[in-house]
């Protein structure tokens, strides 16, 4: 009797997990490992026997191409600049809507979360006649306010911005939501006792609020950072990764080689190299910030 | 809790398994397929409705486009027993073409395919993948002569089969809004010097131009150097032949110029077509160079006097094709049935003529040019009769290499860098041409 | 006096609110106005049409299958988020409160496939679907989805904020494991689930790339799919007709979001724990 149960005991967990790791095994992590193999190859899809074994060959052109370079940059700084802006935004908004709650304050958590829901196919049109640089909204708006109109979409310079702006006005509202509930969550009491000590306000902010709901900010920064990671609708829509590469991201480049230019083999080491630095964020992860998050 | 779950359990069993079942029911253009889960191409749905055999088309129209295939599709259903054609749109050109690649690899492949121009060597260079038209063209009476050659020639391979027919082909024109031209007393350009000249008349900083041409399109630019004498890749299809004569950096500078100059509006990354067809509805530019399948559209968008031109000549005239071709899957169980329909498209007024004259694209036929649909049309829009001269000048054997389908992103980053960034034109060409020789490397 | 004192700075978070509502709603408030212009109207930039052409949305509706779109589109969000219901609750608690060999490395995997973009993973499911013969159906859009790692994640977190004592607790009124989890446990985390069902809801509903290469027939189309086949590639394009469509696509989770977002908000509220 004590035998099975500790049997029973022992696999419990094991049990509990199984249906979901089958999925993640058979959907994630075998996919990855077909795709190291693939990424060893050049791979004809047409004619599957003029598939052949190139070793390193795909990963030494990737990191010949001048794409490659490009998405690997793009990729960071549009992670690092949409995380800082998109961030930021929501606990300044948080703080600013989420303390007392108002119709106005509710209409406008309604209005910044809308464009969470819209689909990127739906929307990026608009953006992009707002973005034209010669009769697009934003620069109408730019002179009138006597700055200098910008190019948007249509230089190197100012596209991979552009598409940040956008990835920011989609995102904002849904993490803002998130934190306002998670300062809702902080009992009066608190506020009240620091209140007592003569707290000022931003030492309330700095001492008090964020610390209490640096849970959920941590969890933000991880989801924008993923997020971020995984950009491709809006590059897709877009800009199609141009002009010149300029908004070409890592995840971009591995649906350009393998759908666009038919090169499954590169785009297969593109993606290992994404894997990799996947690896490397969970480590990070894992080992860094973990232990410094402050719970209750 | 655990009611709702188990009450969502059985809602989402019962969903799952009409899931599985793929009868799709109202309107369903996959109708005739609908058939069982999961089969392959061996017992892939071999009887439509009425237990007739139903050929898979795979197409990139959609919008009006699309609806003028089902119409097609329907007619030629309705005219016999025998076959039925499943049409389904599967994404634009390249999509559709990355899913067919996809598709061959497990078994999924359609019997008929419609490809992009520039797509069709991606399949036609792989041995047996495309079945040969050439004994079905023999049986049927069909020549090499009764098709326009420009838009067949690349089909006929090195050992005489026949991969192709075209469908939906174009090529460049030159739309002009006549009234815009009389208010400056000006004439439509012909050449090079005219066009500058002419555009330039009209250039008023960000807020009128003197012509308009699409971005993110490749033909411009294979036409481009063309135009400037040059042939796109070297006779011995190594590089780059338009480099020691200079012809592409002639033709490229002359771009980059009109575009500095103010003359030009050069569209934007994506949507180009549509924005920069938009502007030219608009009077923002009274030259609009873009395909002649726009035709239906700048005529019912046009609220001016406007007609076509054929495109300004450079040192020579010639204008490069686009659009799509047929091609059947050598995979495929109804070859002869696929054959049938494009046997039918071919010749029947009520199919390519039908499709062609309602949007734009040329006949590519002599006994299309004369077939009602397409007489009825040069009727009504005698314009129409500029893209069918022109077709005298359409060559693309300068450029339609078999890899020319994996070189198209790097010479439209080239593109961008240039008219976007401004950048040095010989610098670009110089980043390029290794670009073109590793591709050409491919086999 | 004190009300007097505040007016001026409250008129101006008004006007700023005001501001910021017009900047995030702006581009969907155009897109809905596009949907009711005429095609004349699109030609030129119009804010408001003269008279709303309601019709646009029935010439969208009637393009194409469209009652088969949306239920393939409702067919398979639910059965993914119901099953995800199912099937992440107990791994999430699993990773939470259980120590068992192997949990790190596990939990680890569960990351890396939330990191996993679709498009690394896309070519090795569909000959995955191809060699299982699913492809004519609607499974290659909803088993590979089943499992969120994205949603173990997140509730895992949440569990491991309730106090194992609570546990207990239920534990001596000898309550069932699972029933502990699902009804003690998860009424608890509703912030969690709330994002989870809402994520994943918004993020299959306007899934396009997935469906687009996983599906060759009409049968199998969501709603998505439906709407990218009104724009054309060359030639007219009906901007009206393709907004009222894409009017379509959002109207079903805009009043969800209306209706729900009372709950939603409450439950983002919920807190507790204490």
């Amino acid at each position: 009797m004590k035998k099975e149960n500790k049997v029973l005991k022992v696999l419990k967990p094991y049990l509990l997990i199984a249906p979901a790791m089958i999925g993640i095994f058979l959907f994630s992590i075998y996919p990855i490992f077909k795709l190291v193999s693939m990424s060893f190859y050049n791979i004809n899809q047409l004619n599957p026997s003029r598939t052949r074994f190139v070793g390193l060959d795909n990963y030494k052109k990737v990191f010949a191409l001048e794409s490659f370079h490009k998405a690997l940059s793009n990729t960071a700084v549009y992670t690092l600049f949409s995380v800082i802006f998109i961030l930021s935004l929501a606990v300044l908004m948080a703080v600013w809507l989420g303390r007392k709650s108002s119709k106005m304050n509710s209409i406008t958590q309604t209005a910044i979360f809308t464009p969470h829901i819209i689909s990127m196919i739906s929307i990026a049109l608009i953006w992009i006649w707002l973005m034209d640089p010669n009769y697009g909204l934003l620069n109408v708006i730019l002179k009138a306010l006597g700055l200098k109109p910008l190019k948007w979409l249509q230089s190197s310079d100012t596209s991979l911005m552009s598409i940040t702006l956008v990835s920011i006005w989609k995102s904002v509202g849904y993490y803002t939501i998130l934190l306002i509930a998670a300062l809702q969550n902080i009992p009066a009491e608190i506020y009240e006792a620091a209140d007592l000590d003569n707290a000022g306000k931003f030492t309330t902010l700095r001492k008090i609020t964020f610390p209490m709901i640096s849970p959920q900010i941590f969890f933000s920064l991880i989801v924008m950072t993923i997020g971020s990671f995984k950009v491709f609708e809006t590059v897709r829509v877009m800009t199609n990764g141009g002009p010149n590469n300029s908004t070409n991201t890592l995840v971009f480049m591995i649906y350009e080689e393998v759908f666009q230019n038919a090169r499954v083999g590169h785009g297969a080491a593109v993606g290992v190299v994404l894997v990799a630095i996947v690896a490397v964020l969970t480590a990070i992860y894992f080992y860094g910030l973990a232990k410094k998050v402050h719970y209750q | 809790m655990k009611k709702i779950l188990s009450i969502l359990l059985c809602m989402m069993l019962m969903l799952g398994m009409v899931a599985g079942c793929s009868n799709g029911g109202e309107k369903s253009s996959g109708k005739g397929t609908g058939g069982t889960n999961g089969t392959k191409t061996e017992d892939k749905a071999k009887s439509g409705s009425g237990g007739r055999k139903t050929v898979e088309f795979w197409h990139s129209m959609a919008g009006k486009n699309g609806e003028l295939v089902d119409e097609m599709v329907k007619n030629y259903n309705s005219q016999q027993d025998d076959v039925e054609i499943v049409a389904t749109f599967q994404g634009n050109y390249w999509e559709s073409a990355s899913k067919a690649q996809s598709a061959a690899s497990v078994g999924e492949s359609p019997d008929l395919l419609m490809m992009g121009a520039d797509h069709v060597s991606i399949f036609a260079k792989e041995d047996g993948v495309l079945a040969d038209l050439k004994p079905y063209m023999d049986k049927a009476g069909l020549k090499k002569e009764d098709f326009v050659d420009a838009f067949i020639w690349d089909y006929y391979m090195d050992d005489g089969s026949v991969i192709a027919i075209p469908f939906g082909r174009s090529t460049p024109v030159m739309y002009v809004n006549n009234d815009m031209l009389a208010e400056k007393g000006l004439k439509a350009p012909t050449n090079w010097d005219e066009l500058k000249s002419t555009a330039e008349a009209f250039a008023i900083p960000d807020k009128q131009y003197g012509v308009g041409i699409p971005g993110a399109d490749t033909w411009y630019w294979f036409m481009i150097v063309a135009q400037a004498g040059g042939q796109f890749i070297n006779d011995e299809r190594t590089g780059l032949g338009c480099l020691e004569d200079g012809t592409m950096y002639e033709g490229f500078k002359y771009l980059q110029d009109l575009h500095n100059s103010g003359a030009m509006f050069f569209g934007p990354v994506t949507e180009s077509g549509t924005v920069v067809q938009q502007m030219f509805l608009e009077q923002k530019f009274p030259l609009f160079i873009n395909s002649i399948a726009g035709l239906a559209a700048v005529d019912e968008g046009a609220d001016f006097n406007y007609s076509v031109e054929m495109v300004p000549e450079g040192k020579k005239r010639v204008v490069p094709t686009g659009g799509a071709s047929l091609v059947i899957l050598e995979s495929s169980e109804r070859k002869d049935e696929a054959w049938d329909f494009m046997q039918w498209l071919i010749e029947d007024p009520k199919g390519s003529a039908y499709f062609v004259s309602n949007v734009g694209y040329l006949p590519y036929t002599k006994q299309m040019v004369e077939s009602e649909p397409v007489q009825a049309l040069l009727k009504k829009n005698p314009n129409y009769q500029k893209g069918i001269d022109q077709l005298q000048f359409a060559s693309d054997k300068g450029h339609r290499v078999p890899q020319i389908g994996s070189m198209l992103n790097d010479i439209l980053e080239t593109v961008d860098a240039i008219m976007y960034d401004n950048d040095d034109v010989q610098k670009q060409i110089d980043i390029l041409a290794p670009k073109v020789e590793e591709a050409l490397k491919e086999d | 006096m004190a009300k007097a004192k505040n007016i001026v700075p409250r008129t101006i978070g008004v006007i700023i609110k005001l501001f910021v509502i017009l900047v995030f709603m702006f581009p969907f408030l155009w897109m809905a106005s596009l949907s009711l212009q005429t095609q004349k109207e699109t030609l030129v930039t119009t804010f408001l049409p003269k008279v709303p052409q309601f019709q646009n949305f029935v010439t969208a509706w009637s393009s194409g299958p469209f009652a088969l779109y949306l239920r393939n589109s409702v067919v398979i969000v639910l059965t993914i988020m119901v099953v995800q219901m199912v099937i992440m609750v107990p791994a999430a608690y699993a990773f939470a409160k259980y120590d068992f060999k192997g949990k790190n490395i596990l939990f680890t995997l569960v990351l890396v496939a939330f990191m996993t973009p679709t498009q690394i993973t896309f070519l090795p499911v569909y000959y995955m679907m191809g060699d299982w013969n699913l492809l004519r159906s609607l499974w290659p859009q909803i088993i590979p989805f089943l499992s969120n790692a994205f949603g173990i994640f997140l509730l895992r977190q949440y569990f491991m904020q309730i106090p194992d004592e609570l546990i207990e607790a239920a534990k001596l009124d000898n309550a069932g494991e699972l029933k502990i989890v699902y009804k003690v446990m998860l009424p608890l985390c509703k912030p969690a689930i709330s994002t989870i069902l809402l994520f994943g809801f918004v993020d299959h509903w306007n899934d396009y790339f997935w469906p687009l290469m996983m599906t060759t027939v009409e049968d199998f189309r969501p709603l998505t799919m439906g709407i990218a086949a009104l724009k054309d590639t060359e030639g007219i394009v009906n901007w009206n007709v393709v907004m009222a469509g894409n009017m379509l696509l959002v109207l079903p989770i805009l009043l969800i979001y209306v209706f729900a977002s009372r709950y939603i908000i409450k439950a983002f509220a919920y807190s507790g724990i204490k």
